[in-house]
């Protein structure tokens, strides 16, 4: 359809323009498409540098019809071209960026960017696909196209335009579009060249003009060089690995699919390509699908459907209503112009009492388009080329797109089917094959239309594309209106049907070799006479033993009528009707008796007249090998006249008797020939019943389908119905909850208001109207408008704060009436778009402040009186601090000073024993050793000796007091052989003078040393505790243990006298009676010892010292 | 026949008249030197005496340093004097190599026969202070472990009590009252037949306690 320069198209001829002139003026033009989320991509877009492409880029945005567009001075921004907002018809200059303007469509006019008004009607926006259908339309293969983010199905249609006319499409990678559904519907049409990212789209298009420029491709002629060479390899590949043979297709049309390829794929000759379509499998079906440009919309080119609706009550005239309307439609692509006849035919059988049924058969070779037509969904942008009310009657309309209801699916039956290859369908009413045969070479045309002249009834009509002729070969129809391309059959008398032969069925495919024309045969004289006699002999033609038709002469096609079905050879059934009878006899004769056989002047009803013809049936017998052949002549000997009443009248009696014996011989004849008729009609039902059984499997499996597509829709139905519920709850909830709200705030006794992120009032509870003065018809209107009764100056700033940091903030605010309030101000965020506002919540905190302010007074009383007290208390802390400082001194004083008194005591014990043992001791034993002497020398005087024996007793008796006198005060062992030592010497003395046994136990102290004061008060305990054991205890047994560690020394003395009550002792005031022990207490405290007692009464006392030691023991002196 | 040489030391010299004058009254004994103070009684061996009468308590050197000298370097017999009864004085003089210990003040009756003893290498220790001496030694031994099962807390109170722990402290320590420690106590005593603490002591050394 679309030779360089371009055709006029289908659908866009309503304004037609000249073209052929605008692709040279005219830069490449970039169609930009996009929608939501779209200005982001844009940018991205335009950030690449496309200062110097030559290219111009026009920019299609769906924008609010309510707002200015910013549109260009965002994009200007980040680009050097000059952008331009399109509000009058403009021209296109190169390097520039056209962005059309809010509340208009933009399409290219004449040249011109000319925006226009937008659809009257609410829908769906479609400014993408009308500026795109224009812009192939203008540009052809240099336009291109791009369509970037948003939502709906907006430019997948002009996509499609653009690729069928040889542009480029590109879509945004829908993993990268902020709102992906516009990318997908686009890339949904299998027509997208490329895929990518936003980023990466201006390089791949400057690269795929620029290889445009480049690439190298043969010319239109055949041309044995490489390139030809590989075109014709390509095809053969093709060939093999589709099924699919392009060789009769337009070889210009064919070519520039290629290169288109190889602008994609950026290879710049044909062997190279065939490489990459050796080498890469993908290619191969993307390839095929260029080849296949499946490309269709509904109603296309209104005024051919017009006219076409206009002829539509032909079609049904005459029909019963057990008829069939047949149609085809080959090359229907996805379905749009078959469900388009299809509604067409409906709104005309709707108006009929008894319309016959119709049938439309779709076919195409593009399996995938098919699998779309069956579907029968389509995109919601197809409102644009379907009226409002064939939508309404023909769709329904789901989740924005529109699906054929089940009423016309029904009637169009899809099927995979090579016009070019494949038998057709016969019968038809109407065969509509637009813009198919513009892809096809001439050779090929020819063949198409003659195949279906063939194939048409009488009636039946014919409607091409719009550049497209039915004058190819000539005399096969006849014009029914030449501007709309509509053409019905011819039906002339004697004109001969051919009998298409497949020419690409099975095997006999044609290489691109038996494409060149064959050389003329020879004609030699006996053909040529063969030929003469061809033409003005009668018809003639020979059939085989199986009554197969070999060959046919010229004009016998007229005595011929191919029945509906499969085409057949066999004369018996494509002979006219009438004749039938008479040639089935007339060659059963001739079978049988191998003679000729004739039958005369059968009438024939040909072209509204009856013609009497002469059937002669002729056994070939005489020539040699051609033995089984027979020549069957149809000779017209004229128009039938009523001859036999006439001749009755004529020849009289005699010759009627004559002639009713004839006439019984030919009924004979002819009653036999019925019979062998009826038999043959036996076997044809059979053969006929064979084909209903066929049919009735077929349409038995299209029941089969239709049933699983009833259930399909039967599921999806359930499914709707689910989701509608769930909508239906989620409203319940949803207005529940608004009401909970609602109510929620009127009973919370916290004045709250909403404002928008302008700062407009939007909601308030009445608690509010006690701080702000406010009606009801401030809603809507400014914050900074409501005067209010806080003093806070600050609230408007402290809103906009809240609202531009997205923080709370929170104040405590006095009333003017002097309550307090605390005022937070919280910021939120609606959840469909980023713009929030504001929540102002004022909470009354008079109480709380009162309540506060009172416990901030009686805090500060308290803390007074705490820091006067604490004052005082360290005031009576230091002089307290100072007595005891003063008593710790005369404490220490008396401590010494009754150390010192200890010690001197000691030592003059000390002093005066030792004076009683070295002096007064040493003189006793003097005078006891001078007695003893003495004694010698009175030995012989009685009275002398008696006397002396006297003082010697006295002196021993006083040197044993002096002895004990010494050792009381202080025994000499102590100081000499330490403190085991001297109690031991101690113990013996007190266990001899008292006779109580003492059992005494000194571990670890021999030859030890300790500290002499704390020898000395540990033996004069010892010695207090046993003097007291004689005196009290009436004890029979004393232990005394003396033990010592690194730390202490203890001393336990045991009796088991009997004992006393120690809390009574202590608190008895007779101080002389425990004067003893409470001395030694004091003075083993003066050497940080401890003692204690412990008595039961009945059972002993038992005494403890101990005293720790602060020296070392020292060896003994 | 032979004299025992006597020499005396003694830092009285009302003392050493004293001896002398008894041991001149014995026909079998004469002194051959005196000391009045330690240093003097080193020089003893130079007189060859048989006997050395030696005070204990003694200015310069004391009678145990002095004995010690004697007996060792020069192999003499040593009679310790003293006023001291208490039996580490004389176990002091043991050591240092004295054969004798007289108390001074039984000196008149025993001396004479002591220094007798002394001379012909006997030992002779003043009867006052043999009890203390037999006793000590008996003593040491005297107490056989009985074969007596007691309880877990009859042990402890033992232990404790052979520590040196109060029953008040032993109350406190194993959070029972004093009265129930003194029935332990005096359960285990009975058990094991013994009367005093020493003796608690004793068995608690014996059994591995202390």
């Amino acid at each position: 359809m679309d030779t360089h320069p371009l055709p006029l198209g289908a659908g866009e001829t309503a304004q037609p323009f000249d073209h052929e002139l605008l692709p040279g003026i005219l830069p490449p033009i970039v169609g930009l498409g996009a929608s939501a989320g779209g200005i982001h991509a844009l940018r991205d877009f335009f950030s690449q540098d496309l200062s110097d492409t030559g290219m111009a880029f026009v920019v299609i945005l769906h924008l609010s019809a309510e707002h200015e567009s910013i549109l260009a001075s965002v994009l200007q921004q980040v680009t050097t071209m000059p952008v331009d907002q399109v509000t009058a018809p403009t021209s296109v200059e190169p390097n520039h960026i056209y962005v059309i303007a809010p509340s208009t469509n933009l399409v290219l006019e004449g040249g011109q960017l000319c925006p226009t008004p937008p659809e009257a009607q609410p829908g769906p926006r479609m400014a993408i696909d009308r500026f795109f259908r224009s812009l192939a339309q203008t540009q052809g293969n240099l336009a291109t196209v791009v369509v970037l983010s948003g939502t709906g199905s907006d430019g997948a249609l002009g996509l499609a335009r653009v690729k069928e006319l040889g542009g480029l499409a590109v879509v945004q990678e829908p993993s990268e579009a902020e709102y992906d559904t516009m990318p997908r519907n686009a890339i949904a049409t299998g027509l997208a060249d490329l895929v990518l990212p936003v980023a990466r789209i201006p390089a791949q298009i400057i690269d795929y003009h620029r290889n445009a420029e480049r690439i190298r491709l043969p010319d239109a002629g055949p041309q044995r060089d490489a390139d030809n060479e590989a075109l014709h390899e390509l095809f053969l590949l093709l060939r093999l690995r589709t099924g699919h043979d392009f060789t009769n297709y337009k070889r210009s049309t064919v070519l520039r699919r290629i290169a288109r390829r190889l602008q994609v794929n950026g290879v710049l000759d044909l062997p190279s390509y065939l490489l990459l379509l050796r080498d890469q499998p993908e290619e191969m079906p993307a390839l095929l699908r260029d080849l296949l440009i499946s490309v269709t919309t509904f109603f296309r080119d209104p005024l051919a459907f017009q006219a076409l609706e206009a002829l539509i009550p032909n079609l049904f005239a005459g029909k019963q209503p057990d008829d069939y309307l047949r149609v085809w439609v080959p090359a229907c692509a996805t379905g749009e112009e078959a469900y388009s006849v299809a509604m067409l035919l409906i709104e005309h059988a709707d108006r009929l009492a008894h319309p016959p049924r119709l049938q439309i058969f779709a076919t195409d070779i593009d399996d995938e388009a098919l699998l779309v037509a069956r579907t029968g969904i389509y995109p919601e942008t197809i409102a644009a080329d379907v009226s409002p009310e064939r939508l309404r009657r023909f769709f329904v309309e789901q989740q924005g797109q529109y699906q054929i209801k089940k009423e016309i699916r029904d009637i169009v039956l899809f099927a995979s089917h090579n016009l070019l290859r494949d038998p057709p369908f016969s019968r038809l009413d109407l065969i509509t094959c637009r813009n198919l045969l513009i892809y096809l070479d001439r050779d090929m045309q020819g063949w198409v239309l003659e195949l279906f002249a063939f194939v048409m009834r009488p009636t039946g009509l014919l409607m091409l594309g719009s550049s497209e002729m039915a004058d190819n070969p000539p005399g096969l129809f006849t014009v029914v209106d030449k501007a709309q391309r509509i053409y019905g059959r011819r039906t002339v008398a004697g004109a001969t049907l051919p009998l298409p032969t497949l020419p690409l069925a099975g095997n006999q495919r044609r290489s691109l070799t038996d494409q060149l024309p064959a050389a003329q045969p020879t004609i030699s004289f006996s053909t040529l006479h063969q030929r003469l006699l061809e033409e003005y002999a009668p018809p003639s033609l020979i059939i085989n033993e199986a009554h197969q038709i070999v060959h046919l002469s010229a004009r016998v096609g007229r005595f011929l009528q191919i029945a509906g079905g499969e085409p057949s050879y066999d004369l018996l059934k494509v002979v006219h009707p009438d004749l039938r009878i008479d040639l089935r006899s007339a060659l059963l004769r001739a079978t049988q008796q191998g003679q000729p056989s004739d039958s005369r002047q059968v009438p024939m009803r040909m072209n509204g007249e009856t013609r009497l013809v002469n059937v002669l049936v002729r056994p070939v017998q005489s020539l040699q090998g051609a033995q089984g052949f027979t020549l069957v002549i149809f000779d017209d000997v004229g128009a039938a006249v009523d001859t036999v009443p006439i001749s009755l009248e004529e020849r009289g009696a005699e010759p009627i008797l004559r002639q009713l014996d004839a006439e019984l011989q030919r009924l004979r004849d002819q009653l036999r020939m019925t019979i062998d008729q009826y038999e043959t009609s036996t076997e044809e039902l059979k053969a006929s019943n064979e084909e209903l059984q066929a049919v009735n499997e077929e349409l038995r499996s299209a029941t089969e389908e239709l049933e699983t597509s009833k259930e399909e829709v039967q599921s999806v139905n359930e499914e709707l119905s689910t989701v509608n519920q769930e909508l239906k709850n989620k409203v319940d909830e949803l207005s529940h909850v608004n009401a909970d709200l609602q109510s929620l705030m009127a009973a919370t006794e916290i004045g709250t208001i909403f404002v928008d992120h302008e700062l407009r009032l939007k909601r308030y509870t009445p608690r509010v109207l006690e701080l702000f003065n406010l009606i009801e018809t401030d809603i809507n209107r400014p914050l900074t408008h409501v005067t209010h009764r806080l003093l806070y100056p600050n609230l408007i700033e402290h809103v906009m704060q809240a609202r531009d940091q997205q923080i709370s903030i929170d104040h405590e605010i006095q009333h003017q009436d002097g309550r307090w309030f605390l005022a937070r101000l919280l910021p939120y965020q609606s959840s469909e778009n980023a713009l929030g506002g504001v929540v102002l919540t004022f909470v009354e905190i008079t109480n709380r402040k009162l309540a506060e302010d009172a416990l901030r007074q009686a805090y500060e009383t308290l803390e007074t009186r705490v820091l006067e007290r604490t004052h005082e208390l360290a005031q009576t802390n230091a002089a307290l601090r100072s007595e005891m400082g003063v008593r710790q001194q005369a404490e220490d004083a008396r401590r010494q000073l009754l150390r010192q008194l200890v010690s001197t005591q000691e030592q003059e014990r000390r002093r005066i024993s030792r004076e009683l043992h070295d002096q007064l001791g040493q003189q006793m034993v003097g005078l006891s050793l001078g007695l003893q002497a003495l004694k010698e020398h009175v030995r012989n005087r009685p009275e002398g000796l008696k006397q002396i024996e006297h003082l010697q007793v006295l002196v021993d008796g006083f040197s044993q007091e002096l002895h004990h006198l010494a050792l009381d005060l202080r025994p000499a062992a102590l100081d000499d052989m330490g403190l085991p030592a001297a109690l031991a010497g101690y113990a013996d003395e007190w266990s001899q003078r008292s006779g109580i046994p003492l059992i005494m136990h000194a571990r670890s102290l021999e030859g030890i040393r300790l500290q002499p004061e704390i020898e000395t008060i540990l033996y004069r305990v010892a010695q207090e505790a046993l003097t007291n054991v004689i005196k009290h205890a009436q004890a029979t047994k004393v232990s005394l243990i003396l033990e010592h560690s690194d730390t202490l020394v203890s001393l336990i003395i045991e009796d088991n006298g009997q004992g006393f009550d120690v809390e009574q002792l202590q608190r008895d005031n007779d101080a002389s009676q425990r004067l003893g022990l409470l001395g030694m207490q004091e003075r083993v405290l003066l050497f940080g010892g401890t003692l204690t007692i412990e008595s039961t009464v009945g059972s002993g006392t038992t005494v403890f010292v101990r005293v720790p030691l602060n020296t070392l023991p020292s060896e003994q002196p | 026949m032979r004299k025992i040489r006597v020499f005396l030391a003694d830092d009285h010299a009302v003392v050493r008249e004293g001896l002398k004058a008894l041991i001149a009254a014995q026909a079998d004994m004469e002194v051959v030197g005196e000391a009045a103070d330690g240093q003097q009684a080193l020089l003893a061996a130079e007189t060859q005496p048989d006997v050395v009468v030696i005070d204990i308590s003694m200015p310069e050197l004391n009678g145990a340093q002095v004995t010690a000298e004697l007996t060792r370097n020069a192999g003499l017999h040593v009679l310790a004097l003293s006023v001291h009864e208490e039996s580490s004085y004389l176990r002091s003089l043991l050591k240092a190599g004295a054969t004798g210990y007289i108390l001074k003040r039984a000196a008149a009756e025993t001396l004479v026969a002591a220094i007798r003893t002394v001379a012909a290498g006997g030992m002779c220790i003043d009867p006052l202070l043999t009890g203390q001496v037999i006793e000590s030694f008996v003593g040491s031994d005297n107490i056989e472990p009985p074969a007596v099962e007691l309880s877990e807390r009859e042990a402890e109170v033992l232990r404790l009590i052979a520590s040196g722990y109060s029953n008040k402290e032993i109350a406190f320590q194993m959070n029972v009252s004093v009265k129930t420690v003194e029935s332990y106590k005096a359960r285990a005593m009975q058990k094991l037949g013994i009367e005093s603490r020493v003796e608690i002591v004793r068995y608690a050394m014996n059994q591995g306690w202390l």
